[in-house]
């Protein structure tokens, strides 16, 4: 059941087209799916609610895990602790966003396309963001509306205060 | 040791006393679930785009997944106070509940907000009902938390109860409602016996935790170690050092030879050093083991040819942890020479040792990060551990006899030859018959990491046993030098001046004891106004009154539990405490029943409460209102 095809193009919400090979492609299951249905035959795959920019980190990852899956089959089986550390140091570097909300758009694309690596990847770079901050400071993060009135969240700040810390 | 973020400026200061009592969060109508949870597009231009281009269950779904990795009680709940949308994925996600006071919050309450729990903690007595000063039956009762954990929790894994009444009855309730129970811990507990433990031992198919910690524990004359399955278990951890009558020693050994994945083992005073010898054989792989009696045994008297202990004991490469000792034969010591290199832990708390025979165990504790002594090891053996273990993190010395009349075998001395030797120590509990305040001060300098520091000079209103003046001056030091304090126990002869350092510079100070020490009101005072991270205070035989009482109320809100028994309060300033702050509950509690009521108030016990005063209150305790 192979593709006929090397590369499939998936076209962003700018409406912008990048390539991908299908090995990259295959880290995604959403796209996975596609490429493996015969049933379909892909030209181009537009993913709506996936900026240009946001869609250009998200096939960097793919393709970057992509080459080492190859290269480890290449080296008969399982990655040396090196080589996986190195990939461990790539993603932590790839995870610098200069922007936070960058990375919230990231986890949303990983989650739409089914990509589990970046998609905990970026769960765990979330969390690690709003590990030791106040509320305010968490929602400026991630230009949230707090929603509560004054006097809900005083009621529930005094029932963390009082039980459940 | 951080100040907790989820306060808000407004509440130190007595803002308007909130009607905590209405209807929870999630029953308010938030049905506008979209927006709010949104973050605009682009960055921070400040305007709120009120679009979003990912429908709610989305969003929600991956909130729920990244709140998987947030596993602090603190950055859970600063999570949930974001918006409406994260309070609902929080609630839905947290699976460590921890309740701080069993009767700070109904069990309704917390397993409506919280549904899918794994695993519970709950606290119930005061710490100094370990010390007899709160009379029994007095509540803290396990069961309703139970009847309504057995409902809503059909997936939990583990408890933790600390202080807790557990009866048999709740235990069998627990062995019959969760059927993946892992685990269980119940530290200071009492109310059960061997038949609760029984059902917990045979029903319990996936048990991996059994830990009794200084709980009392009835014996029901049912043989509960025979109880577990017959086949392998999953057990790694079995700890009933506390029991006070003995087991079934075939069922035990049996029990350990098919638990390959027993790694913490402390056995209770009743197991003999032989029986010890044949457990210990069996099992090798052990981290943590309690010996037992570890007394002579008949084979001594006898003059026979006793099992290879240190052989044994060799065997065992994994060993970090050793305790028990609670008969101590001092020949038997070198059979644990083998694994003193490793330990991390040793706790000698029960072992009437000498120094020489205690030096002859340390010389060889290079890696010791916690030590538990009694102070029949002397000054010097507190000065051959400074020398040893310059690890050392944690050290207890508790006082052989509590005799306020004897000279004591550790002193000031001791204090100062750790402080000199141990500069890595975070946490001290020292209990002493003289100290002075420079080795006091010594020890603030020398330890600057100190997180605890607990010391109890036994006699009362003892000054400095070389300048005569008060203890001020050394606990001043304390706090003012150990920067990162967050638990301080103070005695000795103390002025006002003391409490006016702690409320000076324990700005971090959340735990607070203070036993026979004190002297007017505005000691206590300087406290209330200071210590603005105080969650507990325990104050026993302490010349505090009405007036002090009253200028903590901007604080109590903020605390945990305040409890202070023989003082000098009178029933009608508790009275007033209660009435000023309704969310506060109040108990008054008589000491002894049929007591003539005159005008002073034995225990006080106060702590806020989401759900108001509890309704299973025995008679000798008065609820202010």
């Amino acid at each position: 059941m192979s593709s006929p095809v090397e590369q499939i193009t998936v076209v962003s919400s700018d409406g912008d087209e990048f390539k991908m090979t299908v090995a990259a492609a295959m880290q995604s299951e959403q796209l996975k799916q596609m490429l493996t249905d015969d049933s379909i035959s892909i030209v181009k795959v537009p993913v709506e609610n996936i900026s240009t920019e946001i869609l250009v980190k998200v096939i960097e990852y793919c393709q970057k895990h992509a080459d080492h899956e190859a290269a480890t089959k290449a080296n008969g089986g399982g990655a040396s602790d090196s080589e996986a550390e190195e990939l461990n140091k790539w993603d932590a570097e790839f995870m610098k966003v200069d922007v936070e909300d960058k990375l919230f758009h990231i986890l949303m694309a990983a989650n739409y396309l089914e990509i589990k690596g970046l998609f905990d990847l970026a769960c765990q770079t979330v969390a690690d963001l709003i590990k030791g901050k106040t509320p305010k400071q968490i929602r400026k993060i991630f230009n949230l509306k707090n929603d509560f009135t004054p006097e809900e969240q005083e009621r529930l700040s005094r029932q963390h205060n009082c039980s459940f810390d | 040791m951080r100040v907790n973020q989820v306060e808000t400026s407004g509440d130190e200061h007595g803002s308007s006393i909130l009607d905590l009592a209405r209807a929870d969060i999630t029953e308010s109508s938030t049905k506008t679930r979209n927006c709010a949870a949104c973050p605009g597009s682009g960055s921070g231009s400040g305007s709120m785009e009120f679009q979003s281009p990912y429908p709610d269950q989305v969003l929600e779904n991956v909130l729920e997944n990244v709140l998987h990795f947030l596993t602090a009680r603190r950055d859970r709940n600063a999570a949930s106070l974001v918006c409406k949308s994260w309070y609902r994925a929080e609630a839905l996600t947290r699976s460590e509940l921890f309740i701080g006071n069993c009767y700070a919050v109904s069990p309704r309450r917390a397993i409506s907000r919280f549904t899918r729990v794994h695993s519970v903690a709950i606290k119930g007595k005061p710490r100094f009902a370990d010390f007899d000063l709160m009379p029994l039956n007095w509540g803290a009762h396990f069961s309703p938390w139970v009847a309504a954990m057995a409902r809503a929790y059909p997936w939990l894994e583990k408890v933790y109860l600390k202080r807790m009444s557990v009866t048999d009855d709740d235990l069998v309730l627990l062995s019959e409602s969760f059927p993946c129970f892992k685990e269980l811990v119940l530290v200071c507990c009492e109310g059960f016996g061997t038949s609760g433990l029984a059902a917990v031992a045979g029903r319990c198919r996936q048990l991996r935790v059994l830990d009794l910690v200084e709980s009392e524990v009835e014996d029901d004359e049912v043989e509960w170690l025979s109880c577990f399955p017959e086949s392998q278990t999953h057990l790694e951890s079995l700890v009933f050092d506390c029991l006070e009558f003995p087991v079934n020693f075939d069922a035990l050994e049996s029990l350990v030879a098919r638990s390959p994945s027993l790694k913490k083992l402390r056995l209770n005073g009743f197991v003999t050093t032989s029986q010890l010898y044949r457990l210990v054989i069996r099992a090798p792989q052990l981290t943590h083991l309690g010996t037992g009696s570890f007394s002579a045994s008949d084979a001594v008297a006898a003059g026979d040819q006793e099992p290879d202990y240190a052989s044994a004991f060799a065997a065992c490469k994994s060993l970090v942890c050793l305790s028990g000792f609670r008969e101590i034969f001092p020949d038997y010591l070198p059979a644990i020479y083998p694994v003193c290199t490793n330990l991390t832990s040793l706790n000698f708390s029960y072992a009437n040792i000498n120094a020489e025979q205690l030096k002859s165990v340390i010389c060889h504790c290079h890696k010791l990060q916690t030590l538990w002594v009694l102070d029949s090891i002397c000054d010097e053996g507190l000065q051959a551990v400074a020398a040893t273990c310059k690890d050392l993190r944690e050290l207890r010395v508790f006082p052989e006899n509590a005799n306020e009349d004897t000279e004591g075998p550790v002193s000031e001395v001791g204090l100062q030859a750790i402080s000199e030797g141990c500069n890595k120590l975070q946490s001290i509990l020292y209990f002493c018959q003289r100290m002075t305040n420079a080795a006091v001060v010594a020890m603030s300098k020398n330890c600057p990491d100190l997180v605890v520091f607990r010391l109890c000079i036994i006699g009362r209103y003892r000054p400095d046993a070389v300048t005569g003046e008060p203890m001020d001056e050394g606990f001043g030091a304390i706090v003012r030098n150990c920067t990162k304090l967050t638990r301080l126990a103070v005695s000795g002869l103390l002025t006002d001046r003391a409490f006016g350092y702690i409320g000076q510079y324990g700005k971090l100070v959340r735990t607070l004891s203070v036993a026979f020490a004190g002297d007017t009101d505005m000691g206590l005072k300087y406290v209330l106004e200071g210590c603005h991270s105080l969650q507990k205070l325990e104050i026993r035989d302490s010349p505090f009154g009405d007036e002090a009482l009253h200028s903590g109320l901007h604080h109590y809100y903020n605390m945990r539990f305040v409890w202070m028994s023989s003082c000098k309060l009178t029933p009608h300033a508790c009275q007033e405490v209660a009435r000023a702050l309704p969310h506060l509950v109040v108990e008054v509690i008589r000491s002894e029943e049929g007591r003539s009521v005159d005008d002073t108030v034995e225990i006080l016990y106060m702590y806020r409460s989401l759900d108001g005063p509890r309704d299973d209150a025995p008679q000798f305790v008065t609820i202010m209102q």
